[in-house]
């Protein structure tokens, strides 16, 4: 097998699997010896699922002799972010106090992948605890640094951060990663990868580790929109195990889009102006194929609402919940960032009311975003306005000063605010600053994924920046 | 009923009271600084608060979460 099987999207992989180019067991011997030997070059890998992989491929092979064809996904290889839990083995949450934590029960997400012959060949590094504490450095992990396959001085970004190097690299078609504030949207970005954050609710999250009940989604993390789409109607769905599931099915149906004519896009003007000098070029590129698409561009401004301190509220109050046990033992200490550490002690000081407080005015910024999209159909912004940080940067330093200042915030605050909102956004490559990936994202009402998916993959069948390689490791 | 002291009890009173700041001085002089991780979170915190103080909501918005019975 050659290079280009590493960087293959899934429909070619299934393809060629059906044509019997090669077989299931090939295919996944090759991907897990690719993840085994490269992932620790990046501390991208947690566990190696090798051998249990070869055993299902050899399942999958068989069904394929027989013509049993389950989807697009049947014999494809994938890992998944240490926070989903598989049955019998180590599901750390990136966390020195978990590293031999065993569950007895699979995640849905990984289930259903499985039912559709999809196949896990390893579990991949994040951020401690998802990072919802808030983190200093891109070492909080209980694997290392997250380091980014286009640069290694470079972070892959968090809290998903193997799933988006893994991606990157080509160690798997596709990994699944989490988000609660960021954790899908920033590492795609970094990384130069497609990744979706699903409508909260649409994806189950049973077996996953909770930061923060109302505001955890379980997403793909892929090399297209496209593929994002396959994988996003296998892993979405009904599930009583979770209460927040919202009981919604997703069929990806781009075929059935709507005119790209008949869409308006909400960008703000001065998004560029916030973005570092080097990045201007690209995002200002992207934007015009954007425009090229045929979609109507209306300029809005997002609600101005106090989105950090609401999102710092809420996770840490959720969050404090949850770790209550940790954060009250001795172990607490063992965590990697200290900054961590302590955010998750004062968090317990958060007040009943101060958090309800903040819920309150999340209901409030749910109906502003209602009347947002009474007027357009997808808000556009850069995923992230610079290009992924070295490793020996503190993560929690200011904004930079922009000179001159622009005359409005634009989207800067999209992704805490897409998540206090609870609606799905596709970050998509689109273009190069300095060698490193630069990223769009789009944005839109609640279970829209299919209008940003078709968006997404016209704007990829008029680039090739998701196309583009990182540099193979000596 | 109110209680007198001798002029000898409230000296000995002063005297405690004297010898109580003292070691309070010193227990405080003793005890580790605190935590300045924790105290720029709780300042985090603090900030945060102060800004979700200025924003008025009307007392029929209710918390964006449901209860189901």
């Amino acid at each position: 097998m050659t290079d280009d099987i590493f960087f293959s999207g899934i429909a070619d992989l299934n393809a060629r699997l059906q044509k019997r180019e090669f077989s299931a067991v090939e295919l996944v011997k090759s991907f897990s010896e690719r993840l085994t030997k490269l992932g620790p070059r990046y501390n991208a890998l947690a566990l190696s699922l090798s051998d249990i992989a070869v055993k299902r491929a050899k399942q999958i092979d068989d069904e394929f002799k027989r013509g049993r064809l389950r989807g697009p996904l049947q014999g494809i290889p994938f890992a998944a972010k240490d926070l989903l839990a598989f049955a019998g083995y180590p599901t750390t949450w990136g966390a020195k106090p978990y590293a031999a934590q065993v569950f007895d029960e699979t995640a849905t997400v990984l289930r259903r992948l499985d039912s559709t012959g999809s196949i896990l060949i390893g579990k991949l590094a994040m951020v401690e605890l998802a990072g919802g504490g808030g983190y200093r450095t891109a070492a909080a992990s209980l694997f290392g640094p997250g380091l980014n396959p286009w640069d290694v001085t470079r972070w892959s970004g968090g809290s998903s951060s193997g799933s988006g190097s893994a991606v990157a690299a080509g160690l798997v078609p596709f990994a699944l990663g989490s988000e609660t504030s960021g954790s899908i949207i920033s590492p795609s970005a970094y990384c130069g990868i497609t990744g979706l954050r699903p409508t909260y609710g649409l994806v189950s999250r049973h077996g996953a580790m909770a930061l923060s009940w109302t505001m955890d989604k379980i997403g793909p993390m892929c090399r297209s929109a496209e593929d994002c789409g396959l994988v996003l109607e296998t892993i979405a769905g009904s599930d009583s195990n979770d209460p927040g599931s919202a009981g919604k099915s997703f069929y990806y149906t781009p075929q059935y889009a709507r005119q790209f004519s008949d869409l308006k896009i909400g960008f703000s003007p001065d998004d560029i102006g916030w973005a570092d000098d080097a990045a201007r070029p690209a995002f200002q590129a992207a934007m015009q194929v954007m425009r090229g698409i045929g979609a109507q561009m209306v300029e809005v401004s997002l609600p101005d609402l106090p989105y950090g301190p609401l999102a710092d509220v809420i996770i840490g109050a959720e969050e404090a919940s949850v770790f209550e046990p940790l954060i009250r033992s001795e172990q607490i200490n063992s965590l990697a960032d200290a900054s961590q550490a302590a955010a998750l002690r004062a968090n317990l000081e958060i007040p009943a009311t101060e958090y309800l407080k903040a819920m309150r005015i999340r209901s409030v910024l749910r109906q502003k975003f209602r009347e947002l999209f009474g007027g357009v159909d997808v808000l556009l912004a850069p995923a992230r306005y610079n290009v992924a940080p070295r490793i020996t940067e503190p993560l929690d330093a200011p904004d930079p000063v922009r000179v001159p200042v622009p005359a409005s915030p634009g989207m800067r605050r999209l992704i805490q605010a897409g998540n206090l909102a609870g609606i799905p956004a596709l970050s998509l490559p689109c273009g190069f600053s300095n060698n490193l990936p630069l990223a769009l994202q789009l944005a839109g009402p609640a279970f829209t994924e299919n209008t940003l998916l078709a968006l997404g993959r016209e704007f990829q069948n008029r680039t090739d920046w998701h196309k583009r390689r990182p540099p193979q490791p000596a | 009923m109110k209680e007198h002291l001798t002029r000898r009890q409230l000296a000995w009173a002063a005297a405690g009271s004297a010898a109580a700041v003292s070691l309070a001085s010193a227990l405080y002089a003793q005890s580790p600084p605190a935590d300045p991780e924790l105290e720029k979170a709780r300042e985090s915190h603090r900030q945060n608060s102060e800004t979700l103080a200025k924003f008025d909501i009307a007392m029929s918005v209710e918390p964006a979460f449901q209860f189901k019975a």
